[in-house]
């Protein structure tokens, strides 16, 4: 068969390793508890106690670069399904276990993959939120690993690859799903850094998102105003106290802090405002890949900003724009939209804000208020959201638990729609605003043509000499005991359509799995259960994951 | 080869429906049919088979960088570095002049194929790019732009009854590139989105199934699980609409594609292939009324234009773009007997400032010139070219609109054979530059 059907290479663990034993560590200073008020949060007593009955073997499952072990607390949701079977609810409505644990790992990450299901499913919902907003404190030896790929820093698709293996593999998923919100916020192109030598700056405007998303808001616009990427993209560089240049001063306001309105429909600013910030903001120029403020590109004199008269530096500009009554409603509208569902309600928002404020602007402090809203775990979020090429191009590798080098990823989110490191405009995707903007007849079928070689690589359709006891499908039937194609079908449909799919869609499937062509080689079923078409289960998988609740999140 | 209802049930593309369900978007079609034929006369005009082609240049094109008033001196006290001279612009009447880099729009404009309407706005211009395309895309001039109603086209998508007409034509809208315009979006119809690759437009099999029956069985077991897919779920109208629209457009498109042939050597931008593929649609008669193909990277606050040594500006390159793609695309229609009924008409959300910023780059502006072209568009200036003395700009120092965009949107909507008043939400004068009736 042909490559371009989609042949995902394995990804050859550089040394074979045992995924490290990772117990989550007691407590931490930037624990945030579920249950406290306070920013820091209150300490609470960590998840060890659910470590009962798990044994090694099923910890490392999936060991090497695919697996994402939780070490403290889990079991192999093959194990979970013997005890545990939720049953069948209304599509649209958050009832079951299953269904939250999904829902919250595909909000707070990018969807499950078969191993860390069961895990987060044995630590429960309460401390599965905790554990995954408190992700610093998630031991992750990702960084070595990938360092050791020497990804060629002057191309952007190896900078799209790492990003997406990162997001794959990482053991801390919501550091890289509020990396990616940010970066559909505070964005920049590789376009415009100013060419192939410095496209490494977005790799380093992405580090600065990694390691500051989750702070003081402050912190995070000091920096990304004079971050060497976004000095290129919205033309800092050019911008002298003489000649200013409104692009970034506009944007600053429009798109990174308050918006164009108030609640009310009050404009926030006026056009005297976006130049006298222009002239405040002058100076900061990229050098070297560092940034660095010529005094002698400066304006001098004083300025009249949002009300405040003064010789104002870029710091007392970030300043207000981050104390503005407009900036915490703001950010919320953005978050709420990303993460939870379009169009929200005011008091969907007010909490967030308010967080926002007391907290004297920690970011960190916002996100928990999202995820500890009754308003998050409601119907009206679950499935809410189309889901964006990047949640639906990782989150279906995971699902099937695949270790790949990633090769073709990048090729596949930026036919959906998505091309990471190159946003469409400042305003970066509107699909992250309104999740229909991700859906289009083409995008649509690009989505199912994807599915389509994912499975066909991971079932044996591409392997030479049919042999499949190799594959990503075999390995998950051996790995968690799978013995008859009914405890296969409820594995994937567990992971895949949270264990939550109505009778007739189920025995739709059950009906693609065991009728039709059995042409191809065969997978072989656990405890001498026999054999089953690889050619069947691609066919069922191929559909589970083109479905239309799959395009959801 | 024009594709009958009757072909494509020859042909099979019906098969979708054969199954136990009516694929919504023929059921639509249906109602449409009945509901056009209610409407009488007026539609009549459009069943024609008149297209437009709408061309966006996002980000903001710098309108007296296009269509240059080289003899004003304001022109040139504004802006040191980026005035183009009467020795380099090409000359339009005397005043105005087009962008050198504008030269394959030439023929057109010498033929009077080619209106520039000048001085394109509306009061008060909000300079926010995503503000003012909303609200040249909703003609929500008073709302913000943050318009939750349709967009201008997809309210015209739906006076034509929607994604597929009477005859089963399943693109008579079809945008170009992978996500749906705002002006084409509208309550349940469905614009189909098409890769400017439209080999990619099709369901793939599994590669180590040769059996085609099986590969159709599986989409027909799919198409059946979105249409029951509860519809009170999130966007289950949504994915269902698309899913039958993808499907039973792309054994249509392929079919047209391949039996495409032209003479005409498209330039190799993603803009030009785009065009290219409204152009196969329309040349293999898909049924095309609406077409939307987009050009990006307007937004020129810094080196403008200006030169290196391996490459032209930046301008420069977008226009040379836009010209080439807009002149192979005319030549190709030409070619196949095919130019009579099809216009082509640019927008993008503002202008830029008069004067020039420091960094030889132009900050965001209002009021701008436009391009309608095509064989049956009456060519010549329409409006009123900008004045650049300081007292007639706005405080900001941006040029006041003279021409309503809303009334370009009404000539070409009337020329359509569409209610202009009732797309619109009200009436606009005629701007002449196309032939009434």
């Amino acid at each position: 068969m042909s490559r371009d059907n989609g042949d995902y290479p394995f990804y050859d663990p550089s040394d074979g390793q045992e995924i490290p034993y990772a117990p989550i560590p007691d407590m931490s200073p930037t624990r945030i508890s579920l249950g406290g008020r306070g920013v820091t949060g209150v300490q609470e007593t960590p998840p060890q106690q659910k470590k009962r009955g798990i044994s090694r073997r099923t910890v490392l499952i999936g060991a090497g670069v695919g697996a994402v072990g939780l070490g403290a607390a889990g079991a192999g949701l093959g194990a979970f399904l013997l005890q545990h079977k939720d049953s069948p609810a209304t599509a649209n409505l958050l009832t079951t276990d299953t269904a939250k644990v999904n829902h919250l790992l595909r909000r707070a990450g990018f969807g499950p993959t078969p191993t860390d299901l069961g895990q987060y499913l044995a630590l429960g919902l309460s401390d599965a939120v905790d554990r995954l907003l408190n992700f610093s404190s998630v031991q992750d030896d990702l960084n070595s690993r990938l360092a050791a790929q020497n990804f060629d820093q002057t191309n952007p698709t190896e900078l799209m690859r790492e990003w997406l293996l990162r997001m794959i593999y990482s053991k801390r998923p919501l550091e890289e799903k509020m990396t990616l919100f940010w970066h559909g916020v505070l964005t920049s192109s590789f376009r415009d850094v100013g060419g192939k030598t410095h496209i490494y700056y977005m790799k380093q405007q992405n580090d600065l998102l990694r390691k500051m998303g989750m702070g003081r808001f402050d912190d995070l616009m000091d920096a990304i105003t004079v971050d060497p990427a976004m000095l290129h993209y919205l033309n800092g560089n050019q911008s002298t106290g003489n000649s200013p240049n409104e692009n970034y001063a506009r944007e600053l306001m429009e798109l990174f802090t308050m918006g164009i309105q108030d609640a009310k429909g009050n404009d926030n600013y006026s056009q005297t405002d976006v130049h006298q910030g222009a002239l405040a903001l002058a100076g900061w120029v990229e050098k070297d890949g560092k940034s660095q403020f010529v005094p002698n590109r400066a304006y001098k004199g004083q300025v009249t900003y949002l009300g405040h008269t003064g010789v104002l530096e870029m710091k007392d500009v970030i300043q207000l724009v981050c104390a503005h009554p407009s900036t915490g409603r703001h950010l919320a509208y953005r978050m709420w939209s990303f993460f939870v569902y379009e169009n929200p309600s005011d008091s969907d928002l007010q909490p967030l804000a308010d967080a926002y404020y007391k907290s004297n602007h920690n970011i960190g402090a916002m996100v928990k208020a999202m995820f500890t809203s009754p308003a998050f775990f409601s119907d009206k979020a679950y499935k809410a959201r189309i889901k964006s090429p990047v949640e639906f191009v990782v989150g279906a590798v995971r699902g099937l638990g695949l270790e790949t080098d990633g090769k073709k990823l990048p090729q596949a989110i930026a036919a959906m729609g998505q091309t990471i490191y190159d946003p469409p405009n400042v305003s970066g995707w509107d699909g992250d605003k309104m999740s229909s903007e991700w859906l289009s007849t083409q995008t649509w079928m690009t989505r199912v043509n994807f599915i389509n070689s994912l499975v066909a690589a991971s079932g044996g359709a591409t392997t030479k000499g049919g042999d499949t006891s190799g594959t990503a499908l075999q390995k998950l039937i051996t790995d968690h005991q799978l013995k008859t194609p009914d405890e296969v079908l409820d594995f994937h449909i567990a992971t895949l359509a949270d264990s939550h799919l109505a009778d007739d869609r189920r025995a739709l499937l059950s009906t693609t799995l065991t009728q039709g062509a059995t042409t191809g080689p065969s997978l072989t079923l656990a405890g001498g259960g026999g054999k089953l078409s690889a050619l069947r289960l691609r066919e069922t998988l191929y559909t589970m994951m083109s479905l239309p609740e799959y395009q959801m999140n | 080869m024009n594709y009958t209802r009757r072909a494509m049930m020859k042909d099979g593309l019906l098969a979708v429906s054969a199954g136990m369900i009516m694929p919504s978007v023929f059921a639509r079609a249906v109602r449409a049919a009945q509901n056009a034929a209610r409407e009488g006369d007026t539609w009549a005009q459009a069943a024609l088979g008149r297209t437009l082609v709408v061309v966006q240049m996002a980000g903001g094109n710098d309108g007296l960088n296009t269509i240059v008033p080289y003899t004003d001196p304001n022109y040139k006290s504004a802006r040191p570095t980026l005035a183009l001279g009467a020795d380099q612009v090409l000359d339009l009447n005397g005043r105005l002049g087009f962008h050198p880099a504008l030269a394959a729009l030439q023929p057109l404009w010498s033929a009077h194929k080619l209106a520039v309407v000048e001085g394109v706005g509306y009061p008060n211009s909000s300079l926010s790019h995503f503000t003012a395309m909303d609200i040249w895309q909703t003609v929500d001039v008073d709302g913000q732009g943050r318009s939750t109603k349709g967009g201008w086209l997809g309210n015209y998508a739906k006076y034509l009854g929607g994604m597929i007409d009477e005859n089963g034509h399943p693109f008579t809208t079809l945008a170009v590139g992978s996500t749906l315009p705002t002006a084409l979006r509208a309550l349940n119809v469905d614009v189909p989105v098409v890769s400017a690759n439209t080999t990619e437009y099709r369901l793939l099999p599994d590669p180590a199934s040769k059996d085609v029956s099986a590969a159709d069985a599986r989409i027909q077991t799919l198409l059946k699980l979105y249409n029951t897919y509860p519809k009170s779920a999130p966007y289950a109208a949504l994915l269902d609409a698309t899913a039958q629209s993808a499907v039973a457009g792309s054994k249509q498109l392929a079919d047209a594609v391949s039996s495409y042939k032209t003479t005409v050597k498209y330039p190799t931008s993603n803009f030009a292939k785009g065009l290219q593929v409204l152009a196969e649609a329309i040349v293999q008669k898909l049924g095309l009324r609406v077409g939307y193909v987009t050009i990006g990277g307007f937004d020129t606050h810094a080196d403008q234009d200006t030169k290196t040594t391996t490459a032209p500006g930046h301008h420069s390159g977008l226009l040379t773009d836009l010209a080439e793609g807009l002149a192979a695309f005319y030549s190709d229609l030409t070619a196949h007997g095919m130019a009579d009924d099809v216009i082509v008409m640019t927008w993008s959300e503002f202008g830029r400032r008069v004067h020039e910023n420091g960094s030889r780059g132009t900050d965001h502006g209002t009021a701008a010139p436009l391009f309608v072209l095509g064989k049956p568009v009456l060519g010549g200036v329409y409006g009123e070219p900008p004045d650049l003395s300081s007292a007639s700009l706005d405080h900001n120092g941006n040029l006041v609109n003279t021409v309503d965009f809303r009334s370009i949107y009404a000539t070409v909507l009337d020329w359509l054979g569409a209610p202009s008043a009732s797309v619109l939400g009200q009436s606009f004068n005629d701007q002449k530059f196309l032939p009434v009736g």
